[in-house]
């Protein structure tokens, strides 16, 4: 077969495999991952073993997996060292330096202070050392001294500048995709929120049986006695045609304006002073029919 | 024939006038309106219903909701056993009129199904009939639904209107049954009827029907009102088949996160659309005039034949 020609459908299994290039196999292969990913995902953010900020979370989880995987990371160790900022796992610059050490690389630190970090790296195999130092003034001039993070802990974050730093100078294969630390996106100035485990918000609790027949008592009284007579069959309301033959009879009858439609209607039905008909859908429909029995009585004596 | 409802409404509490103004004019509504007839609630053409909402988003698109807001929809059978369904379980709603034929196939059936509409009735096939008392039976029966529906609990058929702060939009909605209030978070059920009772068949239908929309909707206008802290909003669906099998669903906090979702783009989209007065059609760019519309296949079956062609 040449290579423009159409493949012919492969009956499914493996083989089928084979007809895809080797670029489209890793595509594939990295979808499965992608799909493996989101399944563990899932189960895991429901477990108190997930980080607070990815409880509820699959998809958030799912990316932070991934990215760890990339690196080398399992999934739990992905969880505890990527925070998802804007969409983007972002590992700390500590899980940087794990990454680059258990590659073999080696991180050095020869000073550290509120004022200047400086140490060095070497590539796993190399007789060179690398050299890095990460100073308060150099973050100052890049406008990094008066974030309140570098206000609190100056000498915290110049250790994570020199780590991200150092780490890729020395293993930037072992870290390929990573373009930014947490601590370095949160220094930016569109920085979206500072980073800190978000609760999720809570779930609603699936509605019990109890609940559903609990909330059915008023909560300032004593549950009722069931009552066979009461229930899904009350009293039948006033129905639409009887509303307007109702309206229709007092209108004839000469009882035009709402209140004293009502009054009418209060009277007919012996309602007592404290319990008028405030409107006539209030009525049932037995009410109705009274009403429109004594009107059309009413109007036409003989009937 | 003419059926009243089977069970009746609670008696009618009215903290706020029912009659409001005419049907689409008048002040802006905001409160819990009890009794608020069919017409002059869906006149209200001045807010975002649930409804609304969801022929605004696809695969409905401003143009349709336009058009479903400015003219009358001709009523369809399914609609019909719908609202007689609602109004034998929930006691309130127009009239049933049950015509004694076989279908709407003959002349006969189609004069009286008019002369029904024509007096504000409901018209509903005997054979159609015999199966809605039987699904209201099931409901009565059922230990859940019977209790979420009882009138002592409860007032069938309340209209919620409030204004949605953050765009200025009015909402409203209907909810089938709103409980009284209580210490703890109020169940806010809603009446389904379907083709199966079967949780997982729900699902589907939920995605076909945005339900969850309805949830956050209806949830947020009874919170947005004052009258409940919490609510958890819950389906009782009623197969249409015997044995009339029921089942009580409430959706989990995926799908009422997707429905939020889904509600603030409506509110934004209806905003919009309001401001400027276009309802745009399914154009992809409406400033740039008709376009056509490229297309994918579905992810579904992209992957189904993912295999037919060579990479």
């Amino acid at each position: 077969m040449v290579n423009n020609e159409i493949a012919l459908r492969a009956v499914n299994g493996p083989a089928e495999i084979a007809h895809i290039p080797e670029a489209a196999q890793g595509l594939v292969e990295w979808a499965m991952a992608a799909q493996a990913a989101y399944e563990l995902a899932q189960r895991l953010v429901t477990t108190s073993f997930a980080p607070a900020q990815y409880k509820q979370r699959p998809d958030e989880a799912a990316a932070a997996i991934l990215a760890g995987a990339e690196v080398g990371l399992s999934p739990m160790a992905s969880l505890r060292s990527f925070d998802v900022i804007q969409g983007v796992a972002a590992p700390r610059a500590i899980t940087l330096r794990a990454i680059v050490q258990s590659l073999g690389h080696e991180i050095v630190i020869d000073e550290a202070s509120p004022e200047r970090v400086a140490g060095r790296g070497r590539r796993n195999g190399s007789k060179e050392w690398q050299g890095c130092e990460w100073t308060i003034e150099r973050a100052r001039a890049l406008g990094l001294a008066n974030k309140e993070q570098w206000k609190k802990q100056p000498q915290t974050m110049l250790i994570a500048r020199f780590t991200s730093e150092i780490a890729r100078l020395i293993a930037a294969d072992a870290i390929l995709g990573i373009p930014y630390t947490v601590e370095e996106i949160m220094d930016s100035d569109d920085a979206p929120y500072v980073v800190k485990p978000r609760p999720p918000k809570a779930a609603p609790q699936r509605v019990t049986a109890a609940e559903i027949i609990g909330a059915a008592q008023p909560a300032d009284q004593p549950p009722a006695e069931p009552d066979p007579t009461v229930g899904m069959q009350p009293e039948r309301m006033i129905t639409r045609p009887q509303i307007t033959k109702l309206h229709i009879l007092l209108d004839e009858a000469g009882f035009g304006e709402r209140d004293v439609k009502l009054e009418k209607l209060t009277e007919i039905l012996g309602r007592p002073e404290g319990n008028p008909v405030l409107s006539s859908k209030d009525l049932t429909a037995a009410e109705a029919s009274a009403c429109i029995e004594e009107l059309a009585r009413l109007l036409d004596p003989s009937s | 024939m003419t059926a009243g409802a089977m069970p009746a409404t609670a008696t009618g509490t009215t903290p706020v006038d029912p009659t409001p103004g005419p049907a689409g004019a008048g002040t802006e509504l905001t409160g819990t309106y009890y009794g608020m007839p069919d017409e002059m609630y869906h006149g209200r053409t001045d807010s975002l219903s649930y409804s609304g909402a969801k022929l605004l988003l696809p695969p409905g698109c401003p143009a349709l909701f336009k058009w479903d807001r400015d003219n009358v929809r001709p009523s369809k059978t399914a609609w019909d056993i719908g609202h007689a369904f609602h109004t034998l379980v929930l006691g309130v709603g127009a009239e049933i009129t049950i015509i004694e034929a076989d279908s709407w196939r003959t002349k006969a059936a189609q004069t009286e199904r008019q002369e029904a509409y024509d007096a504000g009735a409901v018209p509903v096939l005997r054979k159609d009939y015999g199966q809605l008392t039987g699904m209201a039976a099931s409901v009565r029966a059922h230990p859940l639904a019977c209790t979420l529906f009882d009138p002592a609990n409860g007032t069938p058929e309340v209209s919620l209107f409030m204004r949605d702060d953050a765009s200025g939009v009015n909402l409203r909605g209907r909810v089938d049954f709103l409980p009284h209030s209580r210490d703890g978070r109020m169940i806010l059920p809603d009446l389904k009827s379907s083709i199966s009772a079967d949780p997982e068949s729900f699902a589907k239908a939920a995605a076909n029907y945005s339900y969850n929309l309805q949830s956050v909707f209806y949830q947020d206008l009874v919170t947005g009102l004052g009258l409940a802290d919490e609510v958890v909003f819950v389906f009782v669906v009623v197969a249409k088949d015997p044995p009339y099998l029921v089942s009580v669903i409430q959706l989990d906090e995926e799908a009422e996160r997707i429905g939020r979702a889904l509600k603030q783009q409506a509110i934004e989209i209806y905003a919009e659309c309001t401001a400027t007065d276009t309802w745009p059609s399914y154009d992809p760019d409406p400033a740039g005039g008709p376009q056509v519309s490229l297309v994918q296949m579905p992810r579904w079956y992209t992957r189904t034949h993912s295999q037919d062609y060579s990479w």
